[in-house]
């Protein structure tokens, strides 16, 4: 992925969160494009015009949570829809540790990170991605 | 482009209703979601003008497809505005009122839709004149 | 003599109202930041406390539990300790659907949230 091209996607419902999500994004990639949604619904119509490559995916949302996003993605590209795969990173609030395992094996999802997010560890996998 | 999209689980239905709009429009491309998952999917893909949408589907029923594009439209995320006919069976006064409310809903049928019924739903949402004269 | 264990709803209040190094650490320590960051959870408290007054009335349980939940994540998150252990606290209660305690609570929440507007940030 180069760094030219990055687009990313924040869903996530509480403001303050996707404040502090973004201003550490732009921090580190400033050319990047950052789009943003409240919840699962707005972030699917994002997705769909605008194809981020890395997604931030809060779980527990009004409307529609992550749950429904990734099912989403996942039956798209299932049936052909979707051809493209973005990299997602899950930051969640959830502790039980088996929904935790099984939400890390859903389609598309390359780490689970607990909730509040250590800004280091998503610079890590960042900076892995991305040239 | 002219699109609709049925999204209907049973397949049978789902035949039928593409029968019909064949006749009535054949002008139109026609496409097909057996589950509201797909259903969102080829919405975003051939941005139809016109979705025939079930409630009742098993896992996602038809309240995410509106939920989505109602978000999409209102946050001024997404561009097109398809216009949704919802033919179902509906339980309760609270539902159908529910459902003529919302924002991309443009009418609420009753399962099963006549042929006549479809004809004139599909007359006037997609304001074209259609041949009177379609043979059953 | 018989010993009472402290009540467990108490033991929240020796938690912290706010961490200014933590908050700081999240914001990779830009102060404008934190402030624009505090203003806006400050607004969302102010409108959460707002919902579970309406619906504590209606006890709709659902939104009950959603709001003390989002409470609990803004307040953790931006290291508002105290705030955030008393909205976990209303969480479980909402989902016991534990009227009589959930009104309890909210007390102490509504007294925190002055509290954690009064407390000196040092910013």
């Amino acid at each position: 992925m180069k760094k030219q091209n990055i687009r990313f996607l924040i869903v996530e419902d509480d403001e303050m969160i996707r404040l502090i999500h973004k201003d550490f994004l732009k921090d580190l990639f400033p050319d990047a494009e950052i789009f943003e949604a409240e919840n699962g619904a707005q972030g699917i119509c994002h997705y769909f015009e605008s194809h981020p490559n890395i997604i931030l995916l809060d779980m527990m949302m009004p409307i529609m949570g992550g749950e429904a996003f990734l099912d989403i993605l996942e039956e798209g590209h299932h049936c052909n829809i979707l051809k493209d795969k973005p990299k997602i990173i899950v930051v969640t609030a959830i502790k039980d540790v088996k929904e935790l395992m099984s939400i890390g094996k859903r389609f598309a999802v390359e780490a689970v990170i607990s909730k509040p997010l250590v800004q280091n560890q998503l610079k890590s996998l960042l900076e892995d991605w991305i040239s | 482009m002219n699109n609709i999209l049925i999204i209907e689980d049973e397949s049978l239905t789902r035949m039928m209703y593409r029968n019909f709009i064949h006749q009535i429009v054949p002008q139109y491309n026609i496409y097909e979601a057996s589950n509201a998952l797909q259903g969102i999917c080829l919405c975003f893909d051939k941005r139809p003008q016109l979705i025939l949408l079930d409630m009742m589907m098993p896992m996602y029923n038809g309240k995410l497809i509106i939920d989505i594009l109602e978000e999409g439209i209102q946050k001024k995320i997404i561009s097109f505005k398809p216009k949704i006919i919802v033919i179902s069976a509906i339980e309760t006064i609270e539902e159908l009122t529910e459902l003529t409310r919302r924002l991309t809903v443009s009418a609420v049928m009753p399962k099963p839709l006549p042929f006549e019924t479809l004809a004139e739903i599909l007359k006037f949402h997609l304001r074209i004149d259609i041949n009177e004269e379609v043979i059953l | 003599m018989i010993n009472f264990p402290p009540h467990k709803s108490d033991d929240f209040m020796t938690a912290p109202i706010f961490e200014t190094e933590k908050a700081l650490n999240r914001v990779h320590n830009k102060k404008d930041l934190l402030e624009r960051v505090i203003d806006i959870f400050v607004k969302s408290l102010m409108e959460r406390k707002d919902v579970i007054e309406r619906e504590l009335n209606n006890e709709n349980w659902e939104t009950l539990a959603t709001m003390a939940h989002s409470i609990k994540g803004s307040s953790w998150t931006i290291g508002a300790q105290r705030l955030g252990n008393i909205a976990y606290k209303m969480e479980k209660a909402a989902d016991q659907k534990d009227l009589a305690f959930f009104r309890q609570l909210f007390e102490i929440f509504k007294t925190c949230v002055q509290q954690f507007i009064e407390f000196d940030k040092k910013l």
